[in-house]
């Protein structure tokens, strides 16, 4: 069953002087539980595709369809909502918030969900870092971290809302090998176990081979 | 909010500058605004001498004109302050006096003459105007009516004359006039414009000494502690009708009164006379108050803008990640808004603590600067009233606003995915 679907999508960056065609008709479709790579080289639109899947971007001409919604119509707040529901994001750099310790890093989207009491954050919260083995670093501050541990804090993160998405950006770029088999290993135990549909962008063609599809990019346009 | 409390505190361990000159700027606009705030307040709170303040009218200056451009304005002589002044239905007491102290020698027995600021008023002065007697007595009507050489003194001023023994009853000079002490009051502020005085001499209808001339003019102003409940009106409609009676007879000298709506309540006093001919014009006043209060409010909120401005601008990566986790543009709004809201406040408790300090110095600061000296101030809770704190308190609220308005709608408008890049 189809939870994700784009149709027809472009996406054109325009200057004064320029225009620049990121994405060019573009039609994909991702299953419920799917996890598939997006590859391609520097520059080709991965991440503009994955910003527009992650409803931070909108498309020029087409259509994004999520979980049956018509994304397309939504307003800025309902866009909002949406993504806080629905989608968590694993950012190549942690994006971790520096002033705050891992627990209230890991908080965060539930501060911006209604209905989740503060004791039922702090509960989720625990439970998701025991989870992922982070537990012991629960009052740490980002800059205490290693990077692996870092992007296990930002997957914390994504999941602790349970979406049903998660979209990442190049997750152990700026890991090395062993960090990255690590998040790679947990991004996998999530697909499995959770049934959370993962989109991952990267250029690790031996991680790509582990996923369920390979979807490769080349000037804007997918080309297998 | 624990959360936006640890937000403040990195931001104050990771851009100290930026931190402190927010909150320095910010307690100093605090503290100035309650400066101006106490300047206002302490000229209509009531306090003694004056604790009469809510219930207390003066009838200044008179101003004629004539057809033949003649065009003159002082104060009453006795007679005609009476006239106009004297007997109106709901006043309790009427007092006829100097309405500003005057600066005058004097000198005790053993020392040199020093300045004082001395009044003379008639006795109902004392009924009038809360001085607490310390020593002796209020000088009587008859002594007042009589012009007596006798005089009330504070008691920074008699222990100056005579030190702390035999204080009534002792005779000093005035320049070089003998007066006999009959009574010592407390040392009172000059804060107190119209009651206020370190030397109190009797004056009555009879006392040539305030006379300018025969006809109307002289030194003598009417003093009125209105019944309570009476509006201030019906006593100004009564003045009104005494100008046009003594208007009869000006007309003969082709002249006549205008009326400048005395006699004035303290809110009109205190917002200042601007000279004899003129109307005080309390809706100016109004004006040139709300264009101070206003520039103390853009100049600092214009600096804390920039400040918090500076501050996002190292945010800009985290703000991204927060709209792409779900927080909306009013949320965020509201989040940079309550955060600067916390920092404006730990400033403004600086200030305000800043204005407590003022405060309990600046009534002796003002006597000294009035070269009263007596030391007897107001009270801390006449110039640190609930509406200086108030006024603060929303001054806070306001000057958070403005400065946070625009940094935050400008982050509230970021596309998230330049913001997570920090690209703005």
């Amino acid at each position: 069953m189809s939870i994700i679907t784009l149709n027809g999508i472009s996406k054109v960056y325009r200057t004064k002087e320029i225009e620049t065609t990121a994405l060019e008709n573009v039609n994909l479709s991702v299953d419920k539980g799917e996890f598939i790579s997006i590859m391609g080289p520097s520059g080709c639109g991965k991440s503009t595709l994955l910003n527009i899947v992650g409803l931070l971007d909108k498309p020029t001409i087409g259509s994004v369809n999520i979980l049956g919604e018509d994304c397309s119509r939504f307003t800025d707040n309902a866009l909002s909502h949406f993504r806080n529901a629905n989608l968590g994001f694993v950012f190549q750099s942690f994006h971790l918030i520096p002033s705050l310790n891992v627990a209230a890093n890991v908080e965060m989207p539930l501060l911006y969900r209604n209905g989740v009491s503060a004791s039922e954050r702090k509960e989720r919260v625990e439970k998701v870092l025991e989870r992922l083995e982070m537990s012991h670093r629960i009052k740490h501050l980002p800059s205490q971290l290693s990077g692996g541990q870092c992007q296990r804090v930002a997957i914390a993160r994504a999941i602790v809302g349970q979406p049903e998405i998660i979209l990442a950006d190049e997750p152990t770029g700026n890991l090395d090998s062993k960090m990255g088999s690590e998040v790679m290993e947990l991004l996998h135990r999530l697909n499995r176990e959770d049934g959370v549909t993962i989109i991952m962008v990267t250029h690790n063609e031996a991680q790509a081979r582990e996923t369920d599809r390979i979807v490769r990019f080349f000037d804007g346009r997918i080309i297998s | 909010m624990k959360t936006k409390l640890v937000q403040i505190l990195y931001d104050m361990r990771h851009q100290p500058v930026i931190g402190w000159v927010t909150i320095i700027g910010t307690a100093m606009a605090i503290f100035l605004i309650m400066v101006v705030t106490m300047i206002q307040e302490v000229a209509v709170t009531p306090f003694a001498p004056e604790s009469c303040r809510d219930r207390l009218l003066v009838g200044v200056y008179m101003h004629v004109a004539g057809e033949n451009g003649h065009d003159g304005s002082s104060g009453l002589n006795q007679k005609t302050a009476r006239r106009i002044y004297a007997g109106l239905e709901g006043i309790e007491h009427t007092s006829f006096m100097q309405f500003r102290s005057e600066p005058a020698d004097v000198k005790g027995p053993t020392n040199d003459a020093f300045t004082v600021q001395t009044r003379r008023a008639d006795a109902e002065f004392w009924n009038i105007f809360d001085h607490e007697l310390i020593e002796g007595r209020y000088y009587t009507p008859e002594e007042a009516d009589a012009t007596s050489k006798v005089a009330v003194i504070s008691e920074s001023t008699a222990r100056r004359l005579f030190g702390s023994q035999n204080r009534v009853g002792n005779t000093f000079m005035i320049n070089h006039t003998p007066y006999t002490v009959v009574g010592v009051v407390a040392d009172n502020s000059s804060l107190a414009l119209t009651g206020s005085g370190e030397v109190f001499i009797p004056t009555g209808i009879n006392d040539e000494s305030l006379n300018y001339d025969n006809e109307w003019s002289g030194d003598v102003a009417a003093a009125m502690l209105v019944k309570d409940g009476v509006d201030f009106e019906t006593i100004r409609d009564q003045v009104k009708a005494r100008y046009a009676a003594f208007d009869t007879e000006l007309s003969v000298k082709g002249e006549r009164t205008v009326y400048h709506e005395q006699p004035y309540d303290q809110r009109t006093i205190a917002s200042g006379l601007h000279g004899s001919n003129n109307s005080p014009d309390p809706e100016s006043d109004r004006k040139i108050r709300m264009a101070i209060y206003l520039i103390l409010l853009l100049v600092p909120a214009i600096n804390l803008s920039t400040m918090l401005h500076s501050r996002m601008r190292h945010r800009i990566s985290e703000i991204g990640v927060r709209r792409a986790f779900g927080c909306t543009r009013t949320r965020l709004i509201a989040d940079i808004i309550t955060e600067n809201f916390i920092v404006t406040l730990i400033g403004g408790v600086i200030g305000l603590l800043l204005g407590v300090v003022f405060a309990s110095t600046y009534g002796g600061l003002y006597d000294t600067m009035d070269n009263f000296g007596s030391g007897n101030t107001p009270s801390l809770s006449v110039l640190l009233n609930i509406n200086t704190i108030l006024m603060s308190l929303l001054f806070c609220f306001i000057l958070n606003i403005i400065s946070a308005a625009i940094p935050a709608w400008q982050a509230s408008r970021l596309n998230p995915i330049n913001a997570i890049n920090a690209r703005k």
